[in-house]
């Protein structure tokens, strides 16, 4: 078992040097230097040439690279260009924002999912089998933007039950938080949840064609029993983890809800500050969810491998 | 005899209007200056209090009253900092730090300040902060803050309430330019920004708000009625009216046009505006003039005669109007005369662009996207061109990247933006045209007596003499279109019905040290 | 594999069987394949052209004139939308094309030769990985420019890692075979094996694998454009008229729903098509693949 943490771990390094390194050169294709960017307007060439040797732009790209991710490994992310607010306490201020979405979208999903996704595989072949199955589908091939904007319409402009739009933070205003938060936490559901029925059943139905589980019945267990107690334990383990890397993936993927919503998130930080060409922040923010992302996913596969040993020798 | 008497002052007109300015100088040394009245309803007593939250279409550039470059750095700064007068003049210049000002001549302007100014650290406010903020707007200052105080030849500090300028050429509208000279102390630091007027600073979270809260020492007794003051950069329109009508702000810098009728009949907040024709608002098309081909004349009036502008009243939804005169119909130096492009003219643009020798042409069109309508009106410009054989390429860039790419580094085609310069027609064309300032320098078009006419204009006082020169001058710019106008800006505000006290300048600056809130 | 090796030969007839038996494949394929003919004869479809502006007949409702109504310049909806299909799926096209060949290439060469060259193939794999797809595309298109071209790469390049995960998986199972050992023996150089053995054999999860990101390209360039970065107007494309039509919900509705609704039946009816062919040409798949299904969902 040590082993294969130890092993994970050190396959975790160079995937996070790879990380930043493609995160590094990517803003290098930028037309336009940050220099002039800085200064603005009316700057004159020799300011400009000032600043971009105080900034070590005229330094070898590699050079570069590595001063970068020095500074990124001490939590030096640089600073807005805008307010000089340093980008990593810039992220990680908005990023409560994007956990309470994911975190009680995630909730709300599994409220959905979980019950629905074990009924269909009781009822495997009945109509509410064939429902609940085009109801995934159509969640999972919805596209979310979409969804958020019906969901505007709906209960927002036809019907006013819900604000469309507005923050309140949850440590200062948990109510209106949370009124604030229905409409993106909904829209989050909804999505996940499709996928999770779809997943859910499918691995439950697998376990449920197992011979074993044909013996169990055989020894003369009553069915739902049977089901429930073993078809759901073993199906349970990958979806725990299929919930993980939602939850990963969740983290960068809130982008264009948090957009349509106005919710001052992490992603929401990525596009106002892409307009802005506000790299920097930019940069230090995909940094931070893409380290976020492969540590959830390590969490996960070391999770994955603890509860059940046939995976630890693939 | 007749030359003698257009370009110089005879005595007769310099001692009556240099009396003018004395007497009128005199008189404001004895009386207070008022504030800007507010117009609208007779109100009732204002209420001290509250917080006004305000939307912003996009987030602050900088806070540095020196470097600002865009509107919504105006807001911010407006509410922040005074100037010596104050920013709107269609009803003639208000002191705002001054109490009282004279100009012997053109050239030289004295400001008598009010007693007991105060910044809000406390520091006094002396003429000396007046010297120290004009020259560093001059060392540290960019774009037009900057361009505003290099006229400036010696700024003299007579005694602590006074303050003389020269000016290296004689400029009769300098009055205006002395708005937008913001003053700030001598040891300003743009992270916490110290100015004099009536809100002071309290944080900038980037994203998320400006607050400033009610500077209790501000000149005008009792002013402002606001606690807090916050902007909340918005850059998606539609969301600022959801924000306002939920509540969640009181008052909204711009309206969605698409929904301005339904709100204004729904009737749970109200619209305010300035009357069309009155502002010098306009959406403008600049021109890159001293590079093929739009240094042909011909193709820059084909352009302007290709384009729809009734189309483009549509895409506002009837607000703002027609116009292609920067000069605004209601102005008095409004000259109807000059050629105007108000009516489309398909087949006199396609003979114009036959005659240029100018063949099938591509030409990219860089617009700003902070209005939503942006999109649209570039999309109309594109498919009117397209008739006359042009091809255009749209390019949409936010606010900042344009004005760097376009009024600094010049590299670019075809511009579109909204333009609000002071009411001024010295402001209006210069600012607009003149290859001296920041708009006309993109351009790059070079018209001597475009430019002898602006500086006449500057250096005669009495308004019919002026409008001899502007009517010219308007003959010239709208003959030649450098920059092509497409119509009238719309300016409105949403506002919850408790909000009172505002009033709409005809900048579109935002001023809320009238404003306050109804119980 | 419990099945006989693939050969392109066979590929056709089997995913026509497929058709025929699961009714779920077939209803996919016809929508998908509605949509792709809608695309294609969009000019004879309709004649009205999507780029003319006609002011006097903006923001309408549906009516016998207009069938979706018109947008905020005038333009028929029903054509733009039309249109609009054309952009989507060219960008699915080439963005699959991109993804496909790089990472089958990358996953098959990792799989099959394994040690140093394998390893470092599959951490920049796992470091694309790392990115959720429409954040690592958003800063392509940032920095590369908003354009269809630049959309394209970008999804094709955040896609790659689907591929190549797949075919090395494939790879790994396959070259232990008797058939790829006998190739070998035989003297077979290891270009062939790559291409004429591992490929073949891997054909069945490439077409399910190409019909999901397909799907999901639809869907991230929908987003791209949605918020600015993708296609430029005045070329019409689904995102962008579901992010204008915003604007004009309160004159019509449909502007926003329509485009909506036309990314829905693509990405339905090619989502439709790769469960069926995932149930029918590979069992296996059907199960606890939880890499695989989690990266199907972007943002």
């Amino acid at each position: 078992m040590t082993a294969y943490i130890i092993r994970r771990l050190l396959h975790l390094g160079p995937v996070l040097l790879i990380v930043s390194a493609i995160v590094f050169f990517v803003f290098r294709i930028i037309p336009g230097d940050q220099a002039v960017l800085r200064l603005g307007e009316e700057a004159d060439a020799a300011s400009v040439a000032r600043l971009r040797r105080e900034l070590g732009l005229d330094r070898p790209v590699v050079v570069q690279y590595a001063a970068w991710l020095g500074a990124a490994l001490r939590a030096d992310l640089g600073e807005s260009h805008l307010n000089r607010q340093g980008v990593f306490s810039l992220v990680v201020e908005k990023f409560p924002a994007t956990l309470q979405i994911a975190l009680l979208g995630m909730a709300g999903s599994l409220m959905l999912s979980v019950p629905l996704g074990i009924l269909a595989a009781l009822r495997r072949g009945t109509w509410w089998d064939q429902l609940t199955r085009v109801a995934a589908l159509v969640g999972f091939s919805v596209p979310r933007y979409w969804l958020a904007v019906l969901l505007i319409l709906v209960f927002a402009v036809r019907w006013r039950v819900l604000p469309p739009a507005g923050f309140a933070p949850f440590t200062e205003d948990p109510l209106a938080s949370l009124r604030f938060a229905t409409l993106p936490v909904l829209v989050v559901a909804l999505s996940l949840a499709a996928v999770q029925m779809r997943f859910l059943r499918s691995s439950m139905l697998e376990v449920i064609d197992q011979d074993y589980i044909r013996t169990a019945r055989a020894k003369g267990l009553g069915g739902r029993v049977v089901v429930l107690r073993h078809a759901l334990k073993n199906a349970l383990i990958p979806f725990v983890t299929v919930l993980g890397l939602e939850f990963g993936s969740l983290l960068g993927g809130l982008v264009v809800v948090e957009q349509i919503f106005n919710w001052p998130g992490v992603g929401w930080l990525m596009v106002q500050s892409i307009i802005h060409r506000d790299y920097a922040v930019v940069q230090g923010a995909v940094l931070l969810v893409a380290t976020g992302f492969v540590t959830i996913n390590l969490l996960v596969d070391v999770a994955y491998a603890a509860l059940d040993p046939r995976i630890r020798y693939s | 005899m007749g030359r003698r008497s257009r370009t110089m002052l005879t005595r007769r007109q310099f001692v009556t209007g240099a009396a003018a300015l004395a007497a009128g100088g005199a008189l404001r040394w004895a009386v207070p200056a008022t504030a800007a009245p507010a117009t609208g309803p007779p109100p009732a007593r204002p209420t001290p209090g509250g917080v006004l939250r305000v939307t912003l279409g996009a987030e602050p550039t900088t806070l540095d009253p020196h470097r600002s470059s865009t509107l919504f750095d105006f807001h911010v700064k407006d509410a922040i900092f005074d100037g010596l007068l104050e920013d709107d003049f269609t009803q003639g210049p208000k002191g705002q730090l001054a109490e009282s000002w004279e100009s012997p001549d053109a050239s030289t302007y004295v400001f008598r300040l009010r007693p007991g100014l105060r910044f809000h650290d406390g520091q006094p406010l002396t003429a000396e902060a007046i010297k120290f903020s004009v020259e560093r707007s001059l060392t540290q200052g960019t774009g037009q803050p900057r361009v505003l105080v290099e006229q400036i030849a010696a700024t003299e500090v007579l005694d602590p309430r006074t303050v003389r300028f020269r000016l290296k050429a004689p400029n009769a509208a300098f009055l205006l330019d002395a708005a937008d000279i913001k003053v700030v102390p001598p040891n300003f630091d743009e992270r916490n920004p110290v100015g004099s007027g009536p809100f002071q600073f309290v944080e900038w979270v980037r994203l998320r708000h400006v607050r400033l809260r009610k500077f209790s020492g501000y000149y005008q007794n009792g002013r402002p009625y606001l606690d807090e003051l916050v902007f909340l950069p918005t850059p998606d329109e539609n969301q600022k009216l959801v924000l306002l009508e939920s509540g969640q702000v009181e008052f909204t810098d711009t309206v969605p046009l698409p929904r301005v009728q339904a709100v204004r009949q729904a009737g749970r907040v109200r619209v305010h505006g300035i009357p069309p024709g009155v502002s010098p608002s306009s959406y403008y098309l600049l021109t890159r003039a001293d590079r093929p081909p739009l240094d042909n004349l011909k193709v820059r009036q084909a352009i302007s005669f290709a384009i729809d502008r009734k189309a483009l009243l549509e895409v506002t939804f009837g607000e703002g109007t027609l116009k292609s005169n920067a000069i605004p119909p209601k102005h008095w130096a409004f000259n109807p005369q000059s050629v105007s492009f108000d009516e489309r003219d398909l087949p006199r643009a396609r003979r114009l662009m036959s005659e240029s020798g100018v063949g099938a042409v591509t030409l990219q069109l860089k617009h700003l996207t902070s209005r939503a309508e942006f999109f649209p009106i570039a999309q109309v410009i594109q498919a009117n061109l397209a008739e006359i054989g042009i091809r255009v390429e749209l390019v949409p860039q936010q606010i900042g990247i344009w004005i760097n790419q376009v009024l600094v580094q010049r590299d670019f085609q075809l511009g579109l933006t909204g333009v609000i310069p002071p009411y001024d027609p010295d402001s209006i064309l210069g600012n607009l045209f003149s290859i001296r300032r920041v708009n006309g320098r993109a351009i790059g078009w070079r018209h001597e007596l475009f430019e002898k006419q602006l500086d006449q204009g500057r250096s005669v006082v009495r308004q019919a003499d002026r409008k001899r020169v502007y009517d010219h001058a308007q003959l010239i710019v709208q003959y030649d279109a450098p920059g092509i106008i497409l119509n009238e800006r719309p300016i409105l505000y949403g506002a919850l019905p408790s909000v009172q006290g505002f009033a709409p300048d005809v900048r579109q600056h935002m001023h809320f040290h009238g404003v306050w809130l109804a119980r | 594999m419990h099945t006989p090796p693939w050969t392109r030969a066979f590929a056709i007839p089997r995913l026509l069987g497929v058709l025929r038996r699961d009714r779920g494949a077939l209803v996919g394929a016809l929508l998908f394949a509605a949509v792709v003919l809608a695309a294609l004869f969009a000019g004879a479809l309709t004649p009205y052209d999507p780029l003319a502006v006609r002011m006097q007949e903006r923001l309408q409702l549906p009516s016998a004139r207009h069938l979706l109504g018109t947008d905020e310049l005038g333009r028929d909806l029903f054509s733009r939308i039309l249109h609009g299909g054309r952009a989507s799926l060219s960008v699915g096209v080439v963005a699959v094309g991109i993804a496909a060949t790089a990472g089958t290439a990358m996953g098959l060469v990792a799989g099959y030769y394994g040690g140093p060259l394998g390893a470092v193939l599959m951490r920049t794999v796992d470091g694309l990985l790392a990115f959720p797809a429409l954040i690592l595309a958003m800063a392509l298109t940032a920095t590369l420019g908003p354009s269809l071209t630049n959309a394209a790469i970008a999804i094709g390049i955040v896609t790659i890692p689907a591929f190549a995960r797949l075919a090395q998986a494939s790879a790994l199972a396959i070259k232990e075979r008797e058939f790829t050992d006998a190739a070998r023996a035989c003297g077979a150089s290891d270009l062939y094996v790559l291409v004429r053995v591992l490929l073949p054999n891997h054909l069945s999860p490439l077409m399910v694998q190409t019909s999901v990101s397909f799907a999901n390209a639809i869907l991230t360039e929908a987003a791209l454009s949605f918020l600015g970065l993708g296609i430029q107007p005045p070329t019409p494309s689904w995102g962008a008229m579901l992010d204008t039509g915003r604007r004009y919900l309160d004159q019509t509705a449909w502007y926003s729903m329509a485009a909506g609704g036309a990314i829905l039946v693509a990405v339905l009816g090619l989502n439709l098509l790769g469960d069926g062919l995932r149930d029918a040409l590979d069992p296996r798949l059907r199960g606890a693949r939880t890499a695989r299904l989690a990266e199907e969902h972007s943002g």
